[in-house]
């Protein structure tokens, strides 16, 4: 009761102020992850977002400002897959693991001897008709190391633990079934003794679902669906969205007209992070589906938003919408970071999300209250959030109708800001956000549900956003609620970041660059021309021999980099969803790739 | 659902017959186009016995082609290969034809499926239709007009930070 009644007041002293929120709060610290989420660093890397906060940022700090001019390459892998290389690698024990995109081959690298040789490798024999219910190049983003295991997904749906020494396979488990299009994509997370998972398949007319698998033998221990009836939802009791327009009984089936639910998409295909001190994971559903947003009139529950669950059971704490009835293929599913801050003279704990529509917000990840959410990327879709009902304040002449094109909608449906997460540096204060400056023409069409084809009804195209860059790296204050600097690239940033104690920002360019910059001024420092377009994660790590690394995977392609890893036709500017249309001189760039680069000082 | 789709087949063959002078046009750079790419065609696949000489009565049809635009876009072929860019499945503005390029050929890939994820339509489409979407498949290829090389990216969206909404930066915490 108290709580609430804090929470109205406040509400109610934002509305005061209208829609530029200010915040009389003293400073008086930088926002720092949590430290159960984000402990003291082993120079490893177990998973794909280095820890449970999801900051992707190192404190090993050898290479640094003032020497990262002389790093060059240790050694190279040549996968041998020429498909988008979207998974981070993963490093534990001395020993280096990568996931290729289909068909999904893992390979471990002993970086115990010179040139890292192959340890292992293993071929979970994918099955070869999940290449066609990937909506977006068939790509993976990485695996996880647990206790002795390797856990990664395969694109025919299923997850798989090996043996982290021997490659040997313990077990396995069927979680998707392409002949109704699902596929798995996304790097599994271990909580406890919990293996996350969730499906992707937002273009096929799936419904969406996280699940948690036994991480010793692979049973699933519950399944959590993102349309339905709220006991297929694992929404319970104690329940508690904080907007009303989250609240009420059996939402995902109310919310969408007849049974559309049972095709309504929200997947969640994208990151988890976890709090172990509030015991919650914390991740996002994609987009309703079709595309087509006049085929399902209402709020779409449970797509576009972000879950907190208790990842014992399951059972969802709160619930917020960021893009309710979304009509441009804005997913809620992008990284969120963790991280404690005073906010009004008050330790708040938040969670940090620069999300697809365009919007960064920081929500209150104890009772998902959104304190702020400013536009870090030029959108003309909404004109930010409305802080009492939390709703967005979409711009109605951007909603496609059908048989009409709306011409210029900012961001695209890749969004301001796709999959690729960010990284941030508590050195800095600030979010080194990797994102798109990319727009489209959309013209709406009605479309059929046929299981195992993609579900869509839009006809969009593509094209440079306002300057003509088509890639931004954005530094975020976090607490000052602006952009410090950002590097504006040719192409679409669509590789992650790496923020490191060295001083240093690391991120690939579609056309091949890897690059350094220096973390407070965004400086080019170093960069390095590899054999494909940049896509993958980068990771640092402390080697044997006690050097600092740097690796990352090159290798072009995803739904930006498809025209291609599928050598698609740059004639039809609707190819792949549309993204053909910003690209169609990305084959003039680069070239199809697969190849682990670890770099590091002489 | 057939009957479904024979209505619309129907509705579509009177609606589109507008359309028809501007798709004879289209034929005839088809068959001076056709001729570049002959040597593409016979690379691989196979044809199917049933289908022999078949195609001929589907390809360049003005009619066939149109009712198989349709199909095209009613069963979610559009999803996968766009209006021939391709993007999930493979592009057909060019003569790069993986399962090889005849109609029969086309025929058979709509018909069977492939293992890559091309799902097989024999079941859920009459063969009546099918043989409609390879001659609309088929068509991409043969009216493509082929510029040198690569375009441009399309013109960039007008509008920027400081035109438009959400402009004005909020104060600090």
């Amino acid at each position: 009761m108290y709580l609430s009644l804090s929470k109205f007041s406040f509400v109610i002293a934002l509305i005061g102020i209208s829609f530029a929120v200010v915040y009389p709060g003293n400073i008086q610290a930088d926002p720092n992850p949590p430290l159960s989420a984000a402990p003291k660093d082993d120079g490893q890397w177990s998973m794909p977002a280095k820890n449970y906060a999801s900051t992707r940022y190192t404190d090993l700090q050898q290479i640094n400002r003032n020497n990262v001019a002389d790093l060059d390459v240790t050694f190279t892998f040549d996968t041998g897959i020429k498909k988008g290389q979207e998974a981070a690698p993963i490093i534990v024990n001395d020993t280096l693991y990568i996931v290729t995109p289909y068909p999904n081959k893992v390979f471990a690298l002993d970086l115990t001897r010179p040139g890292a040789p192959l340890k292992w490798k293993y071929d979970p024999e994918t099955l070869p008709a999940s290449q066609g219910v990937a909506c977006c190049d068939v790509v993976n983003r990485g695996g996880v190391y647990w206790e002795g295991k390797f856990i990664f997904n395969t694109l025919d749906g299923r997850t798989i633990a090996l043996n982290a020494n021997s490659g040997e396979e313990i077990w396995a488990t069927q979680l998707g079934d392409i002949h109704s299009g699902e596929s798995i994509t996304m790097a599994p997370l271990v909580v406890k003794d919990h293996v996350l998972v969730g499906n992707s398949g937002g273009e096929f007319g799936v419904r969406g679902w996280l699940a948690a698998l036994n991480v010793n033998d692979g049973e699933v221990e519950w399944k959590a669906f993102h349309t339905g009836p709220d006991e297929d939802v694992l929404i319970g009791e104690d329940f508690e969205p904080f907007y009303a327009m989250d609240r009420g009984k059996d939402l995902g089936v109310s919310t969408w007209p007849n049974d559309a639910w049972k095709t309504g998409g929200g997947t969640a295909w994208g990151w988890i992070s976890y709090d172990p001190d509030l015991d919650l994971i914390y991740y996002g559903t994609a987009n309703p589906g079709p595309w087509n947003a006049e085929q399902r009139p209402g709020d779409n529950k449970w797509t576009a938003g972000i879950f907190a669950r208790d990842p014992d059971d399951g059972s969802a704490k709160w619930f917020y919408q960021l893009t309710p009835h979304d009509a441009h293929d804005y997913d809620g599913v992008n990284e969120i970071i963790l991280l404690d801050m005073k906010i009004d003279g008050e330790e708040r704990k938040v969670l940090v999300r620069p999300e697809r529509n365009g919007f960064l917000y920081v929500i209150d990840r104890v009772t998902g209250e959104v304190i702020s959410a400013d536009a870090y990327s030029y959108t003309n879709t909404a004109n930010g959030v409305n802080l009492e009902t939390g709703r967005l304040r979409v711009v109605e002449s951007k909603i496609p109708t059908t048989g009409e094109e709306i011409s210029d909608i900012c961001p695209a449906a890749s969004g301001a800001k796709d999959w690729n997460p960010s990284a941030y540096s508590p050195k800095t204060g600030l979010l080194y956000i990797p994102h798109q400056n990319v727009c489209m023409d959309w013209t709406s069409h009605e479309t059929n549900y046929i299981a195992g084809t993609p579900y869509i009804g839009a006809k969009v195209i593509m094209k440079p956003g306002p300057g003509g860059h088509r890639g931004v790296l954005t530094a975020w204050d976090v607490l000052g609620r602006e952009a410090v600097w950002e590097v504006q690239e040719e192409f679409p940033l669509w590789s992650g970041s790496l923020a490191t104690a060295g001083g240093l920002i690391f991120y690939g360019t579609m056309d091949g660059w890897f690059k350094a910059l220096d973390a407070s001024t965004g400086e080019l420092l170093w960069s390095f021309k590899t054999n494909s377009g940049i896509i993958g994660q980068p990771v640092s790590y402390q080697s044997p021999d006690g050097k600092q690394h740097i690796a990352v995977l090159a290798g072009v392609g995803g739904w930006a980099g498809a025209i291609v890893s599928g050598d698609l036709d740059p004639r039809d500017p609707t190819a792949a969803l549309g993204y053909v249309g910003a690209m169609t001189d990305l084959k003039k760039a680069t070239k199809p790739g697969g190849t682990l680069y670890v770099f590091a000082l002489p | 659902m057939s009957l479904h789709y024979l209505r619309k087949s129907l509705i579509s063959t009177l609606s589109l017959t507008v359309l028809l002078m501007i798709l004879s046009f289209s034929v005839v750079q088809a068959e001076e186009g056709g001729k570049h790419s002959e040597k593409h065609e016979h690379k691989k696949g196979s044809e199917p016995a049933s289908a022999f000489n078949k195609g001929s009565e589907y390809q360049n049809d003005p009619a066939h082609i149109a009712a198989g635009k349709r199909l095209y876009m009613e069963n979610n072929c559009v999803g996968c290969h766009f209006r021939g860019g391709g993007g999930i499945g493979p592009p057909f503005l060019d003569d790069d034809w993986h399962h090889g390029g005849k109609i029969e050929q086309i025929f058979n890939s709509i018909h069977n499926g492939l293992p890559g994820g091309m799902p097989a339509w024999k079941g859920r489409l009459q063969e009546e239709q099918i043989w409609q979407l390879a001659a609309y498949v088929k068509a991409f290829e043969t009216d493509a007009p082929m510029p040198d090389g690569p375009t441009q990216p399309v013109e960039r969206s007008p509008g920027g930070l400081d035109a438009e909404p959400n402009k004005s930066r909020k104060a600090k915490y």
